[in-house]
Order: C-alpha cells, then structure tokens, then sequence
C-alpha cells in the first residue's frame, strides 16, 4: 500500500514594511541586527519583510501581537524599516467604508477615539433618517491599528473613557 | 525722550513624544492664546500623522485675533518636554493654516510655572 503524506501549511501573510530615512538620534527604538533574525520569532501566520531587498526581519506574528513603534535596520541591505500602523485618516476611511456598506451612512462624526495598543477605541455620531425624520445616533467601533480591520461595531452604544 | 523697543517672539524647542515617533520642534510661547495649538502639516514637511497621536477627541472650532472662526481638532500626544519639565497627555488643537508649528498657551504655561520673558526673549520656570 502506497500511503501518500499530505503536508498541508497554513497560508503565510507577507507584509512588505515601509522604507523610512535613518532616525535622527533619539527619535525611535531602532533594532540594528548583527548577524541575529528575525529580530521577533513567533507561531503567528504574517511575517513582515524589509521593504527593499524582501529579507524577513519579523516571522510569524499572532494576530493579536502587539509590535510598533520600533523601526528595524535590515541586516542584508542596511535600510531602515518601519511597522505598518494607520493613519489617523485611514481609520476615518475604514470607518466611512464600513459605515456605507452596513448602514448606507455617508456623513458622520468622530466625538472621540483613543489607541489602546493598537486598537483604536471609537465613538461615532451621524444622522438615521427615519421617514422624514433625521435621529441622531451614536455608534462604537473597534479597528486594529496595524491591518485597519473592524473588529466591532455597535449601533446605539458608545465606549466610556 | 521714551524709546521704545519692539519686543520679539518668544520662541524654544520643544519635544513632542508621540505614538510613533519623538519630534522636537520650535514652538512659540503665546501669551495671547489659551490653548496649545499644532499645524497639521510642519514646515519641515513633517505631519502630525507621522509623529502619531493616540487620542482624538473631535472638532474644535477656535476664534481667530481677527475675530474669523476657524476649525480644529482636539488630539493628545503622550508626552510633551519643555527643557526639563513633562506633560503626560497634552492637549493640542491641530490645525491646516497656522503662522507657527506649534504655540503653546497660557494654561499650560501657567500649570508647568512657565514663564515667558519678552525682554529676554526666552522662557524661565518658575520653582
């Protein structure tokens, strides 16, 4: 009997980092690799790349790992790579994308949004027409800083600060 | 006969710790403002988005010296340094179209004991 071995691998996320000038002294935590990567090994599926020559400086990041602000000098090429992280109008995009595909609402306000790690807390205002009424409504959101993904919305709830 | 000197700005380097980085810029001490205020994007070419702030707490709308309503957005850094003295969590308006970097106001002045001598052109803290 011929048995067949099925190696069977989860699919692995490559994020490609993005290639920043050298930090003026004192201005981030820059790790300078001597010989020693990835500089953070785990089990997670992603792995960020230099965004120059591809060499892989951090592997297998768990979706729930927190890593930022650090910048990694890479060992092959020498370039300086930063962890990805949203900008503040990403997120307003995230929000505004999310919001017209559940809601069909164009038009909203931030009242108030705080980076816990890398989730940002959110509380959101905008206007629900009700026959010919206009509500004001409130919602909350929780959005991972790092993949810009919506991890929770909820109608008609805000978050406590 | 009274002469009158024309007294300058008072202007200092400040550290600005955000979530992403660490920047130190010139700010001007404003006894005429209240608030702080920071320009959205700096005249290094730098932005506020890549220093990273870590609260927003909406729109603001601020009133000009030409009496002009203007808009802002209420955001918190982790930390400012003036000299040797620390502000966790400062407030800052950010704004499109401001004459300076960053001002810093009179709250905070008055709270760090900041004081600004216009003679001297430079800033003292107070013990």
């Amino acid at each position: 009997m011929n048995l067949l071995a099925v190696v069977t691998t989860m699919p692995r996320t490559k994020v490609q980092l993005r290639t920043i000038p050298p930090p003026a002294e004192g201005t981030r935590t820059v790790f300078e690799l001597q010989g020693l990567f990835p500089a953070f090994k785990g089990k997670g599926e992603t792995d960020f790349v230099c965004g120059h020559c591809g060499q892989v400086l951090v592997e297998g990041i768990a979706g729930d790992a927190v890593i930022k602000n650090i910048v990694i000098k890479c060992p092959k090429c020498g370039n300086y790579n930063e962890i990805p992280h949203l900008s503040f109008a990403e997120v307003k995009q995230k929000i505004a994308v999310h919001l017209e595909t559940a809601l069909g609402v164009k038009d909203f306000k931030i009242s108030y949004a705080k980076l816990e790690g890398n989730i940002w807390k959110i509380n959101i205002e905008y206007s629900e027409k009700v026959g010919t009424l206009d509500l004001a409504k409130s919602g909350m959101f929780d959005l991972d800083a790092v993949t810009g993904e919506v991890l929770q919305f909820k109608r008609d709830s805000t978050w406590r600060f | 006969m009274e002469i009158l000197i024309p007294l300058g700005s008072i202007k200092e380097e400040v550290k600005i710790v955000g979530t992403l980085k660490a920047k130190n810029i010139t700010a001007l001490f404003d006894t005429g403002a209240y608030r702080n205020y920071i320009r959205k994007q700096l005249s290094d070419g730098d932005t506020v988005e890549s220093i990273g702030f870590d609260t927003y707490e909406g729109e603001h709308k601020a009133l000009l010296a030409d009496g002009s309503e203007t808009k802002g957005e209420r955001i918190r850094f982790k930390e400012l340094v003036i000299k040797d003295l620390s502000e966790k969590e400062p407030e800052f308006i950010m704004m499109e179209n401001l004459l300076e970097d960053v001002i810093i106001g009179v709250h905070l002045m008055q709270r760090l004991r900041i004081n600004p001598d216009p003679l001297s052109e430079k800033i003292s803290i107070r013990k």
